[in-house]
């Protein structure tokens, strides 16, 4: 099969829907070399560096499908750059316990997306909140809603998903899911 | 519009200013709707880090790795032992055929290119033309290693013969050897796209020319000049063969 162009990927991506999962796919087997790159020159091991390559090439599908890629640098540059940031992570992981400095999906990022005067008073609730029995519950939906649920997360829009999980419209995949945010909400208030 | 549509809308940015500057007051106040509020922003982070798991996961099945067999019962001993040495010996048989016969050639593209060039640019024969002109004198002195009063007189003559492909071939050798490659290059390019000729090696000349210059777009050139030797069955086609195996322009993009 021939080799798609760094262009092609881009436009796949920017273009959503299935295409999307489908050049996201090709453009990490593309650049899948830089993990015995890494191996060599960062001397980490295999895992570390496809964990390294993993986390690099999913920032770079975050920052191409929202924007934050302004092709400004070559793909491969910009990669490149993302892969080693993302071993130097590793490496001071394994020499220090500092954890990511480049992690690209923190809760702060979700916070910001917030105006100013919603922003504290989310902050403190989360603060008390109970995160690791949301992550359960989400894992417990059924799989239907999950999928719908971490599709939305992954940044999936409603007529995205609504063509991929066969709903008639995308206003019938936003009832949907929001109706399964809130079955989350009631088993996560109810079991608080 | 539920509590969490509208929740969604003011998240997303896309309530007019009066419903949210409802929104924020009674925010301030209500303390289930900012615990909605909280629980969507959680939702929404707990969800993309799941999905990123699971495409992380996704992404390294895309790795093939060579399968790792969980049983290791040992093959010695058993009654099957000569048919799995059998097997195992023909395996290794067939690899090493076919690495003998499919390997990129182990020479280096330097060594080839220099080997060629020295048997072919070197001692040049004095009957590879009859002319009696200057090109006799030329050939005499590049033998005689005065490759500066070679190169000199060549030029002279492809001033005034410029399409004569033994002139252009003869100067271009003096050029190479002068390490004057750029002009090495543009004789043995003219003499590439002199019509007519039976025997042309202008564009394998250069393919050499090429490499051994080594300038950053020079190797995907030659390949693409190689290849084009290879596909037409000109001048050089075996040895264009041979470089073309080799890992450093197997490796390389053709320029085409």
């Amino acid at each position: 099969m021939k080799k798609p162009t760094d262009a092609e990927l881009l436009a796949g991506i920017r273009r959503g829907g299935a295409e999307r999962r489908s050049c996201e796919n090709r453009l990490y087997e593309k650049y899948a070399h830089l993990i015995d790159e890494g191996v060599r020159k960062h001397k980490l091991s295999d895992d570390e560096c496809a964990t390294a390559y993993s986390d690099a090439v999913l920032a770079v599908f975050d920052h191409v499908s929202t924007g934050r890629f302004e092709g400004r640098s070559e793909l491969s540059t910009y990669l490149y750059q993302l892969f080693s940031n993302k071993c130097v992570d590793a490496i001071r992981k394994k020499t220090t316990n500092r954890s990511s400095v480049h992690n690209a999906f923190s809760l702060d990022d979700n916070l910001l997306q917030l105006p100013d005067a919603a922003r504290s008073i989310v902050q403190q609730l989360i603060a008390k909140s109970d995160i690791d029995r949301l992550h359960q519950y989400l894992h417990e939906l059924g799989e239907k809603c999950r999928n719908m649920v971490l599709a939305w997360g992954e940044g999936y829009g409603d007529d995205e998903i609504a063509e991929q999980m066969g709903y008639a419209s995308a206003a019938v995949a936003k009832t949907s899911r929001l109706r399964c945010i809130d079955k989350l909400r009631d088993r996560y208030l109810t079991r608080l | 519009m539920n509590e969490l549509e509208t929740i969604e809308n003011y998240v997303n940015g896309l309530l007019s200013p009066d419903e949210r500057a409802r929104f924020e007051a009674e925010l301030t106040h209500n303390s289930a709707l900012a615990e909605s509020l909280a629980f969507y922003v959680m939702t929404q982070q707990v969800a993309r880090q799941q999905a990123l798991d699971k495409r992380r996961a996704e992404l390294a099945a895309l790795r093939s790795k060579p399968a790792s067999s969980p049983d290791v019962r040992p093959l010695w001993g058993t009654a099957e032992r000569f048919r799995w040495l059998g097997i195992a010996a023909s395996v290794v048989l067939v690899c090493l055929i076919g690495y003998y016969a499919l390997r990129p050639s182990t020479d280096t593209l330097a060594d080839l290119t220099t080997a060629y060039t020295n048997d072919h640019f070197g001692q040049l024969s004095v009957t590879m033309s009859g002319e009696t002109d200057g090109i006799q004198q030329g050939i005499a002195l590049l033998n005689e290693g005065k490759t500066a009063e070679a190169d000199s007189l060549f030029e002279n003559l492809v001033r005034t013969q410029p399409d004569r492909d033994d002139v252009l071939t003869y100067a271009g050798i003096a050029a190479f050897r002068q390490k004057q490659y750029d002009r090495a290059i543009d004789r043995f390019h003219r003499l590439g796209q002199l019509p007519g000729l039976y025997a042309n090696p202008g564009l394998y000349y250069e393919a050499l020319t090429r490499l051994r210059r080594n300038l950053p777009d020079d190797k995907s050139r030659a390949k693409t000049l190689l290849q084009q030797v290879v596909r037409q069955n000109l001048v050089g086609v075996k040895e264009a063969k041979k470089l073309l195996n080799t890992n450093t322009l197997a490796k390389t993009s053709a320029d085409d």
